[in-house]
C-alpha cells in the first residue's frame, strides 16, 4: 500500500487527500463548519466594503442605541457601531486563533518529533517537562503566564502557545515511535538518507493526520481562550474591537443595552462552532476505526 | 489500572471529607454569634449590615492602612474632621498652640479605652505616635522635634518650626493611636486594637473584615451589632449583589448606574460631592510631557464636559483646577482649559509635532506621537473615561496606547516612570489642609518616585509657596498662598484636572442613616442602623 518511491507517495497522498475531500461532502456538520468559516474568512478580508462605519469612530452623543435603519446592530457605550466593530473583530479573533493553533503546533510537533525520533536523554526531558506542564490546571498556567507577561494579545497568543503544546508533542511522538520502525523508514537509512530527510519527507507527512485534526479543533477552544483572557482584561487593549473585550465592556450595560453582550456573544459561539464542527468531521473522517465505515460507501 | 482509581477516589473522598470539615467550621461560628445578638433584647430587627467596597482589606495596621480602619471605625483619631470639613476634637477635647507657635498641647478625652481594656492616655497616645514616626510616611514633611507626655492626658508635640497643618494630618488615619498589645513580643503588628465604636471579630486578608460593636466606647455607641466588610473590585458584582440583598451598602458606584438603581423602590442612592478629582499626570521627565506647550494642548484637546455628560451622566463637575468648587479654598478665578481642538493643534505645531506625511498621527523629528495611558480599573468609570480621552486625543493627532491594570500594578509603573499619561481618583481632602495634599502631590522633594501626584515636576516658587503654608496660621494669608499655588499649578499642568468626583452609593432602603463623608475619611456606622 504504501510507496517507498516519494513519486508513488504524493499520488498516494494526493488519493487521500481527494479522498477526505468527499468525505467531507459526506460529513454534514463538516460541511457547515467549512462554509461558516468560509464565510467569516470573506468577511474578514471585505470587511471595508461590508461596514460603512468606522468601528473606531466614537460619537458619544448617540451611545447606546439599539439596532436601527443607520445602525444594524445599535450603538455602543461609546456611540461606535457595534456591527463594524463585530465584523472587524472577525479579522482579530480568526488571525490570534489561526496563529496561536499554529505556533503551538510548530512547537509541539517540533518537540515530539525530537521526542520520537532521537529517544534517550532527549526524549526522557522532553515528555518530562509535558508532564510538567500536563500537571498544572491549563488555565491557570496560562492566567499566570499571561499575568506576568502583561495584558497584550501577542502575550496571550504565547502563553497559550507554552501551554497548549504538551498535546502534540505527545501525540507526535507516539506516531513517531510507531513510524520510525516501518520498513520504508529503515529502506531509506540503508540508503543513506540523513537524519532531517528523514524526518522531513517519511515522518513527519505520516503523523500529521491527527495533528491536523487536534489543530482544527484547537483553533475554536484559542479563540475561545482569547476571547476569555480579553474578558479579564489580560488580552486586547482598548479600542481592539476584540469580541470578548467588548462583552466585558457590555457587562455593565446588561440592562440597559443587553445587544452589547449578546451579539459580541453570539459571534464568539458560532465562530467557535464552526472550528468544532469541521475538527470533528476532520476527526471522524480520519479516524481509521471510523474510516473503514465511511470508505464502505465509495 | 483500577488501583490508580480506586487511588483517585480516596483523594476524592479526603477532599469531600475536607470539604465538609471547613464549612462544618464556618457553620459552628454563626450560632455563637446568634447567641450573642439575642442578648440586646431592644432589637427586634437584626442589626447587620454588610458593606460591599472595592477596596479589599489588605491589611490592617494604620500605619499603612490607616485610611480603612478609620473608615470601618476601628480607630479614633486625635483630631476628627465633621461633615462641613472642619477639625473638630477627636480623641483629643481640644488643642492648643504656644504663643512662641511650636508646641501644641492636646488635652485627651479622658476614660477612653482600648478594645483589650488598657486605658488611653498620653504615654498610650506618644508611643503611638512615635511607632507612626519610626515606621509610617505620615510625618516625614512634618518638622517634629519631640512628643511628650506632660501629664496624665496632656500630650505636647514639639516642631522644630511652626507647621500650621499639624491637626489635620492627626486627622489621617495613620495617626490613630492603637493599643501596645497589637504587637508582638518582637514589635511586628499582629492584630488591630484601636479605640474605635467597631471591634475587629475576623479578618480574611485582601475578602473580608468582620466587626462587631464595642459597647464600651467613649461616644455614642453603636446601634449595629455586627458590621462586614467585604472587598469587592468588580462594580457591577456590587450592584448585582446589593440587588440580590448580599450587600447592605454598595459603595462607589459608576454614575452611569443612578438611572437602574433609582428605579428599584428597595434601593437607595446616595450621590454626594466628596474631596477627590479623577486627574492625569503626566510624565514630565520625557518626551513629549516635558514641553509645557504640549502639556497645554493635551490640556486643550480634551473635552471635560462631554466626559462628565456622557461617561459619569452628568453626575460629576468638570474641573478647571484641583479643588472642587464647594472647598474654602478654590480660587474661582481659574478659567482651566477651555475645549479647543484648534489650540491644541497650534501649540502642538509650536513644538514642532505636525502631521507631515497625513498619516493622521503627528510626528516630531520622524517620531510618532504616541504615549501610553496607563489607568486601572477598580473605578468603573477610569477605563471608559481612558477610551474617550484616547478618541479625542487622536483627533489632535496623538496615538493614545491604554493599559488597564491592577491598582498596585498601574501604582508601581507610576513608581518606575514607565507612563506618559496615568489617569486616577486623588483624594484632595484625607487631611482637611490643602497644605498636605499640595505638599506630597506637588513639591518637589515627592514629585521623583512614590505617590499619586505629579511626575518630574520641580517648581521653586511652588516649592515656596507650599513652605510658606505651612508655616502661617493667618487664614487670610493662607488662602492667597493657595491660590496663588492653584494657578501656577493649573498654568504649568504637571497634572490634568478632568473632574470632580460625585461618589455614588446605593444601600439598600431598610438602611438608615447612611451619610458619605465629604473627606472619605469615615463611615460613620455607628449613626447606621437597620430599620424597617
Amino acid at each position: 500500500m504504501r510507496g517507498v518511491l516519494t513519486g508513488d507517495r504524493y499520488v498516494w497522498q494526493k488519493k487521500r487527500l481527494n479522498r477526505t475531500f468527499s468525505a467531507l461532502k459526506e460529513n454534514k456538520l463538516a460541511a457547515v463548519g467549512l462554509i461558516i468559516i468560509s464565510v467569516l474568512v470573506l468577511m474578514a478580508v471585505f470587511a471595508p466594503l461590508i461596514t460603512l462605519r468606522d468601528p473606531y469612530e466614537q460619537n458619544l452623543e448617540i451611545r447606546l442605541t439599539g439596532s436601527n435603519e443607520k445602525y444594524l446592530m445599535g450603538t455602543d457605550q461609546f456611540g461606535r457601531c457595534l456591527f463594524s466593530r463585530l465584523i472587524y473583530g472577525i479579522r482579530i479573533s480568526l488571525t490570534t486563533g489561526v496563529i496561536s493553533a499554529v505556533l503551538t503546533m510548530g512547537i509541539g510537533v517540533f518537540t515530539g518529533l525530537l521526542a520520537g525520533y532521537f529517544g534517550g536523554i532527549m526524549d526522557e526531558l522532553i515528555m518530562r517537562i509535558t508532564d510538567i506542564v500536563l500537571s498544572f490546571p491549563s488555565i491557570v498556567l496560562t492566567l499566570v503566564i499571561a499575568g506576568v507577561l502583561g495584558p497584550d494579545l501577542k502575550n496571550i497568543i504565547i502563553a497559550l502557545a507554552a501551554v497548549g503544546w504538551t498535546k502534540y508533542a505527545r501525540v507526535v511522538r507516539g506516531s513517531v515511535l510507531s513510524i520510525k520502525e516501518q520498513e520504508y523508514v529503515e529502506s531509506a537509512k540503508a540508503l543513506g538518507a540523513s537524519d532531517i530527510y528523514l524526518l522531513c519527507r517519511h515522518i513527519l507527512p505520516n503523523c500529521m493526520g491527527p495533528v491536523i485534526v487536534i489543530m482544527t479543533l484547537s483553533i475554536g477552544g484559542a479563540i475561545l481562550s482569547i476571547a476569555g483572557l480579553s474578558f479579564l482584561g489580560l488580552g486586547a487593549q482598548p479600542p481592539t474591537p476584540e469580541w470578548g473585550m467588548m462583552l466585558n465592556q457590555g457587562v455593565p450595560f446588561m440592562r440597559r443595552a443587553p445587544h452589547l453582550t449578546i451579539f459580541p456573544g453570539l459571534a464568539i459561539m458560532i465562530t467557535v462552532l464552526a472550528f468544532n464542527f469541521l475538527g470533528d468531521g476532520l476527526r471522524d473522517i480520519m479516524d481509521p476505526r471510523l474510516k473503514s465505515k465511511l470508505f464502505q460507501k465509495f | 489500572m483500577s488501583r490508580l482509581t480506586s487511588g483517585k477516589n480516596v483523594l476524592l473522598l479526603l477532599l469531600l471529607v475536607m470539604c465538609l470539615l471547613i464549612s462544618g467550621c464556618g457553620g459552628n461560628k454563626v450560632p455563637q454569634e446568634k447567641s450573642a445578638e439575642g442578648e440586646s433584647p431592644q432589637e427586634k430587627i437584626p442589626q447587620e449590615l454588610v458593606i460591599g467596597s472595592p477596596w479589599t482589606p489588605k491589611e490592617l495596621d494604620p500605619v499603612s492602612a490607616g485610611w480603612l480602619v478609620l473608615r470601618i471605625g476601628l480607630v479614633d483619631t486625635l483630631v476628627a474632621i465633621d461633615y462641613d470639613i472642619n477639625l473638630v476634637p477627636g480623641l483629643a477635647k481640644s488643642w492648643e498652640i504656644s504663643s512662641d507657635e511650636l508646641e501644641w498641647t492636646f488635652k485627651l478625652e479622658e476614660g477612653v479605652k482600648f478594645h483589650d481594656g488598657t486605658p488611653l492616655n498620653a504615654e498610650a497616645v506618644k508611643w503611638s505616635l512615635e511607632r507612626v514616626m519610626e515606621k509610617g510616611t505620615l510625618f516625614k514633611d512634618v518638622p517634629i522635634k519631640s512628643i511628650e507626655a506632660r501629664g496624665d492626658y496632656t500630650l505636647t508635640i514639639v516642631t522644630e518650626e511652626l507647621f500650621a497643618p499639624l491637626a489635620a494630618i492627626l486627622a489621617k488615619g495613620e495617626a490613630a493611636p492603637v493599643s501596645k498589645n497589637s504587637l508582638d513580643a518582637n514589635g511586628e503588628f499582629k492584630e488591630i486594637i484601636g479605640t474605635g465604636p467597631f471591634m475587629l471579630s475576623s479578618w480574611i486578608p485582601d475578602q473580608e473584615a468582620v466587626l462587631v460593636r464595642n459597647d464600651d466606647y467613649w461616644g455614642k455607641i453603636p446601634t449595629l451589632d455586627k458590621v462586614v466588610y467585604k472587598g469587592i473590585p468588580e462594580a457591577a458584582t456590587r450592584i448585582m449583589m446589593l440587588e440580590n440583598k448580599e450587600l447592605d451598602v454598595a459603595q462607589i458606584l459608576p454614575a452611569d448606574a443612578v438611572e437602574q438603581l433609582e428605579a428599584n423602590p428597595e434601593i437607595k442612592v446616595y450621590t454626594k460631592p466628596i474631596l477627590r478629582s479623577r486627574v492625569i499626570v503626566l510624565n514630565m521627565l520625557r518626551e513629549p510631557f516635558n514641553d509645557l506647550r504640549v502639556r497645554k494642548a493635551v490640556n486643550h484637546a480634551i473635552d471635560r464636559e462631554s466626559i462628565v455628560k456622557h461617561i459619569m451622566a452628568g453626575v460629576d463637575v468638570a474641573a478647571s483646577g484641583p479643588f472642587p468648587p464647594t472647598t474654602p479654598w478654590v480660587n474661582k478665578n481659574l478659567q482651566g482649559y477651555p475645549y479647543d481642538l484648534e489650540k491644541a493643534k497650534t501649540l502642538l505645531a509650536e513644538a514642532g509635532w505636525k502631521d507631515s506625511d497625513n498619516s493622521g498621527i503627528i510626528k516630531k523629528d520622524g517620531k510618532p506621537f504616541t504615549v501610553d495611558l496607563i489607568t486601572y480599573s477598580t473605578r468603573a468609570e477610569l477605563p471608559p473615561m481612558a477610551e474617550v480621552i484616547q478618541d479625542q486625543l487622536k483627533k489632535a493627532g496623538i496615538q493614545v496606547n491604554i493599559q488597564v491594570l491592577e491598582t498596585g500594578a498601574a501604582q508601581s509603573l507610576r513608581e518606575e516612570g514607565k507612563f506618559d499619561m496615568y489617569l486616577l481618583a486623588r483624594n484632595l481632602g484625607f487631611a482637611p489642609d490643602p497644605s498636605y495634599y499640595l505638599m506630597s502631590d506637588f513639591h518637589s522633594k515627592n514629585t521623583g518616585g512614590k505617590g499619586w501626584g505629579a511626575y518630574g515636576f520641580n517648581n521653586k516658587h511652588v516649592d515656596e509657596l507650599i513652605e510658606l503654608t505651612q508655616r502661617t496660621t493667618n487664614l487670610q494669608e493662607r488662602k492667597k498662598y493657595f491660590a496663588k499655588l492653584q494657578e501656577i499649578i493649573v498654568d504649568e499642568t504637571p497634572v490634568m484636572f478632568l473632574n470632580h468626583y460625585v461618589n455614588v452609593t446605593a444601600v439598600r432602603s431598610n438602611v438608615q442613616g447612611y451619610n458619605e463623608h465629604p473627606t472619605e475619611s469615615c463611615f460613620h456606622l455607628e449613626n447606621i442602623y437597620i430599620g424597617e
